[in-house]
C-alpha cells in the first residue's frame, strides 16, 4: 500500500524542563486508511495533532520524523497536504462569513459555487454562507467545520475529536460524513475518546497512555471480553465502557 | 436604530450637566477673584462701592445657585459670555480656535493610530525576536519621556537647526486671516502634532501588541494555521478585524488624553490652540471662556467614544445583532 503519513518516533517535551508529554510515537497511514487514535484525557491526543501539524506551543519541542510522501513535512503541507478537523466550533472566525471561512480553503476556480455545493452535500442551506458563526447551532457549526475535510485537495485528514457534544442524528451524519472522505480516497487520523465512532469508521485502532502508544491493533478485537486485546491498558479502557462489562 | 440615538443625545445632555455644574462649583470656590482678574493692575483705582456695581452688573452678589441657573439659561439660548481677556464674545473666540486644535490632535491622532496599529502589529506577529524588542524597548522610552521635553528637542532640532519646520504659532506671522491657505495651517501643525503623535504612539503600538498576541493564541488562529494561512496572509485574513475591535475603542478613548496632551503641546509651540486657550482661561480668570472649553471638551471626548461605538457595530456582526434587536 502507499504510505501517505509516517510518524516515526516522534516525541514531544517541554523546552524548560524536557519532561515528556508524547514519547516515541509512530505509526503511518495508506490512502483510504482510517486510524483511530483513543485515549483517557489529557493523553496528548490532541498535542500529537498540532505535532503533526508542526502547531506546537512555544514552550514545546519536538524529535523524529512526521513524513508526508516521504518527505518531512513543513509548513507548507498545512492545509495542501494534511488538513484538521478541529475539536471545538470556536475555530471559525468569530467575525468572518462562513462562506468566505469555506472559500479560503476550496483551490478550485469557482469557489463560491465550491461552498454552496459542500453545504448542499451536508444538508445547511444555502444561505448559511452568508450567515456569522454565532448565529449557528452547535451542530450546524460543526458540519461547517467538517466541510474542511470535504472541500481541501488535502489527503491526509486529522479529526480532531468531531463527534463529542454532538446529537445521536448529527453524530450519525458526521461519521458518514467522514466515510465519505475516507471513500474520496484520503487517510484520517481520527483522534477520538469515543469508542463507538472509533469502531464504526477505523481500520485500526491505537491506544495512547500518558504519552505513549501502548498498542496498535485490527480494530475487530475490540470486542467480547477482549481477550484479543494485548495491552492491559487497552484491555481496561475497553472494559470501562459503559456497555461492555463496567456495569457487571 | 432612533431609540438608541435619543438614548444616547439623553446621556451627553446629563453628562454636560454635571460636567458643567462640577465646574461651576470648582470654579466658584478658585481663589482667582474675577473682578480682579477682569481689572488687573488697576484694581486699586476701584473703590469698594465700583466693585459692587461691577458684581451686581455681572450678577456675583447673586446665590450661587442663581448664578448657575442664569449661567446655564445663557448658554441654552446661545450665549456663552464674553470673554475677559480677548474682549469678544466666548463663541468666536472657540471658533478662532477650535479649528487650529482640532488640525492638530486629527493630525497627531491619525499619525499614532497608523504608526502604533503598524508597529503594534509586526511587534505582536514577531513576538520575541529582536525586531519585537526594539519595537517594545522604544514604547517604553516613549513613555518615560515628558512630552513638553520632546517638543522642545523637536523644537530645536527641526526649527532652530535645521530650519525645516516653524518655531511656532499656528500660521505665519504678519499675514492676514485671507491670506492664510490649508497649507500654511498644516506646515505650523506638524511639529507640534509630531510631539503629540510620537507620544500616543507607544500606548497604541503596547495596545495592539497585547491584543493581537491573545488573538494570535485563539482556537480560529490556530485552525487558520493548520489551514495552511501564515505571516501576512493570516494577519490580513484572520488578525487585523479581530484585533482592531479593541484598538478601536482604545484609540478613540484617548481623545481626552490627545486633548490634555495638546494643551502641552499648544504651550510649547506657542500654537494658539484650545488648549493654550484654556490655560490662559485657567491662569487670568476667564471663567466664561474657561467653563465653555470645558464644556466643548466634553462633547468632544463624548463624540470620540460615540465614533468608537459606532466602528464596534459596524465591525461586530455579535454586536450588530444585539443592536438591532434592542
Amino acid at each position: 500500500m502507499n504510505t501517505i503519513l509516517t510518524v516515526n518516533l516522534l516525541s514531544v517535551y517541554h523546552q524548560q524542563s524536557e519532561h515528556y508529554l508524547l514519547k516515541d510515537i509512530s505509526f503511518s497511514l495508506s490512502k483510504g486508511q482510517v486510524l483511530a487514535l483513543v485515549g483517557s484525557s489529557g493523553s496528548g491526543k490532541s498535542l500529537l495533532a498540532q505535532a503533526i501539524l508542526q502547531l506546537l506551543p512555544d514552550n514545546l519541542r519536538y524529535k523524529g520524523e512526521v513524513l508526508y510522501k516521504g518527505l518531512h513535512v513543513n509548513q507548507h503541507d498545512r492545509g495542501k497536504n494534511i488538513v484538521l478537523i478541529p475539536q471545538s466550533v470556536e475555530a471559525l472566525d468569530p467575525l468572518m462569513k462562513v462562506g468566505k471561512q469555506i472559500e479560503g480553503l476550496i483551490q478550485t476556480e469557482d469557489s463560491h459555487q465550491a461552498v454552496l455545493d459542500l453545504l448542499m452535500r451536508l444538508g445547511l442551506e444555502a444561505e448559511t454562507a452568508a450567515r456569522y458563526p454565532f448565529q449557528l447551532s452547535g451542530g450546524q457549526a460543526r458540519r461547517v467545520l467538517a466541510t474542511i475535510a470535504l472541500g481541501s485537495p488535502a489527503s491526509v485528514v486529522i479529526a480532531d475529536e468531531p463527534t463529542p457534544g454532538l446529537d445521536k442524528e448529527a453524530k450519525h451524519e458526521m461519521i458518514a460524513l467522514l466515510k465519505e472522505v475516507q471513500q474520496a480516497g484520503k487517510a484520517i487520523l481520527l483522534i477520538t475518546h469515543d469508542f463507538d465512532a472509533a469502531l464504526q469508521l477505523a481500520d485500526r485502532v491505537a491506544v495512547l497512555s500518558q504519552g505513549k502508544i501502548v498498542e496498535v491493533t485490527d480494530v475487530k478485537h475490540f470486542s467480547g471480553e477482549g481477550q484479543n486485546l494485548a495491552h492491559p491498558f487497552t484491555k481496561a479502557l475497553w472494559q470501562s465502557l459503559p456497555q461492555n462489562f463496567f456495569f457487571k | 436604530m432612533a431609540v438608541a440615538i435619543i438614548k444616547k443625545l439623553l446621556r451627553l445632555v446629563i453628562l454636560l450637566f454635571a460636567v458643567s455644574l462640577l465646574t461651576f462649583l470648582l470654579v466658584s470656590m478658585s481663589p482667582v477673584d474675577p473682578i480682579r482678574a477682569y481689572i488687573g493692575t488697576d484694581m486699586l483705582l476701584v473703590s469698594p462701592e465700583q466693585r459692587e456695581q461691577i458684581e451686581a452688573y455681572w450678577g456675583l452678589d447673586q446665590p450661587l445657585f442663581t448664578q448657575y441657573v442664569q449661567w446655564i439659561s445663557s448658554i441654552l439660548s446661545g450665549d456663552f459670555g464674553t470673554s475677559l481677556i480677548h474682549r469678544v464674545p466666548v463663541t468666536e473666540v472657540i471658533a478662532d480656535r477650535f479649528f487650529s486644535s482640532i488640525l492638530l490632535i486629527a493630525l497627531a491622532w491619525l499619525m499614532s493610530g497608523m504608526l502604533g496599529v503598524m508597529l503594534g502589529s509586526v511587534a505582536a506577529m514577531k513576538k520575541g525576536s529582536w525586531i519585537d524588542r526594539v519595537i517594545r524597548g522604544y514604547c517604553y522610552l516613549l513613555l518615560s519621556t515628558p512630552g513638553f521635553w520632546l517638543g522642545l528637542l523637536l523644537l530645536m532640532v527641526f526649527s532652530v537647526w535645521l530650519g525645516i519646520f516653524p518655531t511656532g504659532l499656528s500660521a505665519p506671522i504678519g499675514m492676514t486671516t485671507g491670506d492664510i491657505t490649508l497649507f500654511d495651517r498644516l506646515y505650523h501643525a506638524i511639529l507640534p502634532a509630531l510631539t503629540l503623535s510620537i507620544i500616543g504612539v507607544a500606548n497604541v503600538c503596547l495596545h495592539t501588541r497585547e491584543k493581537l498576541i491573545d488573538v494570535l493564541k485563539t482556537p480560529y488562529i490556530l485552525q487558520a494555521r493548520a489551514n495552511g494561512y501564515e505571516g501576512i496572509y493570516l494577519f490580513r485574513r484572520h488578525g487585523l478585524r479581530n484585533m482592531m475591535l479593541p484598538a478601536i475603542s482604545v484609540h478613540f478613548a484617548s481623545f481626552g488624553e490627545l486633548f490634555g496632551g495638546a494643551i502641552i503641546a499648544e504651550q510649547v509651540f506657542s500654537y494658539p490652540g484650545l488648549g493654550q486657550a484654556v490655560v490662559d482661561a485657567g491662569l487670568q480668570g476667564d471663567i466664561p471662556l474657561f467653563l465653555a472649553i470645558v464644556l466643548i471638551s466634553a462633547v468632544f471626548v463624548f463624540v470620540g467614544n460615540w465614533i468608537a461605538d459606532i466602528l464596534y457595530l459596524v465591525l461586530d456582526p455579535r454586536l450588530r445583532k444585539r443592536g438591532n434587536k434592542s
